[in-house]
């Protein structure tokens, strides 16, 4: 086992065990890590993310590892090889979130969220948002279980008002 | 979803295609807020620059859409429509995430709208006198942003060679024009060169006027880029250009919102097209780079953009240029609008935008940033009369409820005003102390004496001379009228009330006299008319014990009328009175009986008493005392029926004899009041000053001795004493 290896704890009591460079995507865990508060023998306990959400959080930041310190060293990488890996990491992605249930989106939004992953926030937010794009009012209700609070004579109102935006 | 943070809720918004908000927002008000806000916007916009297609505004054909442009696969496509059923708009110019767009209908007729795409809000402008077909219309904001304006101008000469010169402003946030100087400008600019707005100002390719005197061939004339400073209000002087041009098609276009471009184009070989974009721009001030771009577009497509066409706009990164024109090159007439893309190294690439109906509708690109500018809705009459389908939409029961929940939550209080025999809808806003008429009750010339208010009703007393009276009950919100035929006839000295029974199924008017004649006969008549029923009723003698003066107008309120009233003068009493006792009269309309006498806070004898509404729930009484001290005393009801009431503490008292030096009038002294804000509006003359009174005044008074003073205009009449009343938008019929 290589020495840069930490552990992580999910609420649910499940343990993972993260290169330290793939953790360090999370800006919580790479304070942890800074400020010295991580025993290398004990696991760090992630409170509010449960282990099947922690698996896909790691099975992410493994597949970005290579990434922000990593990109000085690919710089004189072509533009064709940029390129290329560019559209392989696009495609993992479409594959990675294509694979999950709306509701796993949401509980990997809020792991995202609490755990500080810049990018996987981006992901699965812009995700959801393709999503929903094109549903109209009650199919996006029902996406998120939102309580419809209008009166049907605002509902109407609301609508009209936007007929002048575009659509 | 509910336990998402409100942070990632946005985030998750602000990902959203701006063509996708009208759903968002018809989901919940949580997101309905949400969308409109500042952050979510912020988001918005940093987002939209990470984007891969160019997002433009597009005006084909008469209509308006925003377009996704991508130049690496050439591809222009539709990602949204303004859906403004039977508007056509015939010109947009853009600044600021805001749109104004010309809608020229035909020759005579042009109207002109203020659009945020972003928020969905329109705004029409009402014209001060009317709009001019050939017009010049600029939009822009002061410095701070934090007033947005439209400069409309001309300066020609007709065909007689009379000058024709108008220079207006219009503020978004005042709602009203104002005349400017007469700039008597040395530079032209051509109706076909539209001005581009940068960062609040506007700039205008612009040529040497022509002298009156000149021969009819002109080979050349000097020419600049002008500009106009929105926050001076003032032309700027004549700015360099990088080349010089004589009837050519020159267009301008904004780079990122913040650098300019000029594209060149010789109506005479070579045609090459030539574009600049500036270093600098001040409307004072700027500096041009080298030469972006120059293609020679005769091997392209053969001719050269009209001189009306030509609107494009750049990629600065990507080095190529989209303009747009129509299909000029095929044959005459051309058949489809088109965008041309050129870049260096003869890189052409046309996408077409669609069929061209109409040869005179030049296609037009504007960019475009979501911008969160509110266009507040000033007035429904300003909508009512200047578009048929609002007419109808906002003739609808529930636009009505819900404007009137909207009404609650804006910062303006509308009241009706009568101002020398006009009646008016008046917005009043007590922080920067205004009052602004925004609609007008505009019936053919009758001369308005008096009016109550009940319910969203007017009922409107015209008296012309002192014998002959008529009698209107109007609903404006609806814009009907009804006149009401006497049984016999009105007299000028009749007591009017506005009512209905407590199911709000009749509306009714109670007229009455009850006096006696200077030869000490009594003359008494009491009377109810039904809107149901459409006709008069005689009533009973009531022989009132209490006598309402003529001074003393009723306020209806759920329903039912009060009035301030004092004990009867008996018939043999001496000349001379000294007191007499008060009360507040009541009229139930659904029994049709005046009520029990009911306790005034106070007692007055010959003061000034006004009453008004609060809330349309409670009554709030005025009192001033006719000698020292003037101390003006409002109290309001806690609770008011036909039969009971009670008061309140003492709401505000003010001591008027350091602000205006003297009292209400006994028939002026008409006010409502802000319970929040703890003030009272007081309107009456200005009496304080000279006599005759010249000006109407409100008078804004308050604790701590707040006082302010809002004219409201010329006073001609010194009989004409300004009413106001409180308004609720109702929809109760008044047609059959």
């Amino acid at each position: 086992m290589s020495s840069n290896m930490i552990m992580l704890k999910s609420s649910d009591g499940a343990s993972f065990e993260i290169e330290e460079a793939a953790a360090r995507k999370s800006k919580i865990i790479a304070n942890m890590i800074e400020v010295e508060c991580v025993d290398e023998d004990k696991a760090i306990p992630l409170q509010n993310v449960t282990g099947n959400i922690l698996a896909l959080v790691i099975e992410y930041c493994n597949k970005h590892i290579v990434d922000d310190d990593d990109d000085v060293a690919t710089e004189e990488a072509s533009e064709e090889e940029e390129e290329a890996k560019k559209k392989k990491v696009d495609d993992w992605e479409a594959e990675f979130m294509n694979s999950m249930s709306l509701e796993t989106m949401f509980e990997l939004l809020l792991a995202a969220n609490y755990l500080n992953i810049k990018s996987l926030i981006d992901l699965v937010c812009q995700t959801i948002a393709n999503n929903i794009k094109d549903k109209t009012p009650e199919e996006v209700r029902k996406i998120f279980s939102i309580e419809n609070d209008f009166t049907p004579e605002e509902e109407e109102e609301i609508r009209k008002e936007n007929a002048w935006a575009f659509g | 979803m509910s336990d998402l943070p409100k942070d990632m809720e946005e985030e998750l918004l602000s990902r959203l295609p701006v063509t996708s908000l009208g759903e968002v927002r018809s989901t919940c008000k949580k997101w309905n807020t949400l969308t409109k806000g500042e952050s979510l916007l912020k988001r918005h916009i940093a987002k939209k620059k990470q984007r891969k297609g160019i997002e433009v505004v597009m005006m084909l054909e008469y209509r308006v859409s925003l377009m996704s442009v991508d130049l690496l696969y050439p591809s222009i496509e539709r990602i949204g429509n303004l859906d403004a059923d039977g508007v056509e708009i015939s010109k947009i110019f853009h600044c600021d995430g805001l749109f104004l767009c010309c809608i020229t209908k035909d020759k005579d007729s042009s109207r002109l709208l203020v659009w945020n795409p972003y928020l969905a809000q329109t705004r029409w402008i009402e014209l001060r006198n009317s709009f001019r077909r050939w017009d010049r219309y600029a939009l822009g904001y002061d410095n701070e942003k934090k007033n947005h304006k439209v400069l409309r101008f001309v300066d020609d000469y007709d065909s007689d060679k009379h000058r024709i010169c108008e220079f207006e402003m219009y503020s978004l946030n005042s709602n009203s024009w104002k005349v400017m100087d007469d700039f008597t400008l040395d530079w032209g600019i051509s109706f076909t060169h539209r001005g581009l707005s940068l960062k609040g100002n506007t700039y205008w390719y612009a040529e040497g006027k022509i002298p009156l005197d000149s021969p009819r061939w002109i080979s050349d004339l000097p020419d600049c880029l002008l500009s106009f400073d929105f926050t001076t209000e003032r032309f700027g002087p004549p700015l360099p250009l990088p080349f010089h041009a004589f009837r050519n098609t020159v267009t301008l276009s904004s780079v990122r919102e913040e650098q300019l471009a000029v594209l060149l184009q010789n109506m005479s070989a070579p045609y090459t097209v030539k574009i600049w974009i500036t270093t600098k721009i001040e409307p004072n001030s700027v500096s041009w780079s080298n030469l972006f771009l120059a293609v020679d577009m005769e091997p392209l497509i053969g001719i050269t953009f009209a001189d009306i066409g030509g609107s494009f706009f750049v990629d600065e990164e990507k080095k190529v240029v989209v303009v747009l024109d129509k299909d000029t090159d095929k044959s005459w007439p051309p058949t489809r609008n088109i965008a041309y893309i050129i870049g260096n190294n003869g890189y052409f690439k046309q996408v077409d935008l669609g069929e061209s109906r109409d040869i005179w509708c030049y296609p037009l690109v504007c960019s475009y940033v979501p911008s969160s500018v509110q266009l507040p809705v000033t007035s429904l009459g300003e909508l009512r009369w200047t578009c048929k389908k609002w007419k109808t939409l906002t003739k609808g029961g529930s636009f009505l409820k819900r404007r009137i929940a909207n009404k609650k939550q804006r910062k303006g209080i509308e009241v009706v005003m009568m101002l020398e025999y006009r009646v008016s809808l008046m917005s009043v806003d007590l922080l920067y102390p205004s009052i602004e008429r925004i609609g007008n009750l505009d019936a053919d010339e009758v001369e308005i004496s008096k009016i109550f208010h009940c319910d969203g009703l007017f009922l409107c007393c015209i008296t012309k001379d002192k014998d002959s009276s008529r009698l209107l009950v109007c609903n404006p919100y609806l814009a009907q009228t009804r006149w009401i035929e006497p049984r016999n006839s009105y007299h000028r000295w009749d007591r009017y009330a506005l009512g209905y029974d407590n199911e709000k199924k009749n509306h009714k008017v109670l007229r009455f006299v009850d006096d006696y004649d200077s030869v000490k006969h009594r003359n008494c008549e009491f009377e109810m008319y039904s809107l149901n029923s459409n006709s008069w009723k005689v009533m009973d003698d009531f022989t009132l014990d209490w006598g309402i003066s003529f001074t003393h107008r009723g306020l209806s309120l759920k329903g039912n009328t009060y009035w301030y009233a004092e004990g009867k003068i008996p018939l043999d009493s001496p000349r001379w009175i000294s007191d007499l006792p008060d009360c507040l009269l009541s009229f139930d309309f659904t029994t049709e009986r005046f009520g029990p006498p009911l306790p005034l806070p106070f007692h007055a004898f010959r003061n000034t008493v006004t009453l008004s509404s609060v809330r349309e729930e409670q009554l709030a009484v005025l009192l001033q005392n006719m000698s020292a001290p003037y101390t003006v005393k409002i109290w309001i009801t806690t609770k008011i029926e036909p039969n009971s009431v009670s008061w309140s503490n003492l709401f505000l008292a003010v001591d008027m004899e350091p602000l205006i030096g003297i009292t209400f009038a006994d028939i002026g002294g008409s006010f409502f009041v802000d319970e929040e804000k703890k003030v009272a509006v007081v309107l009456d003359k200005d009496t304080d000053k000279s006599w005759p009174p010249t000006r109407n005044i409100a008078y804004i008074i308050g604790n701590n001795g707040y006082f302010k003073q809002v004219d409201l205009g010329e006073s001609r009449d010194i009989w004409c004493y300004p009413l106001v009343c409180s308004y609720v938008p109702s929809s109760v019929q008044l047609h059959h």
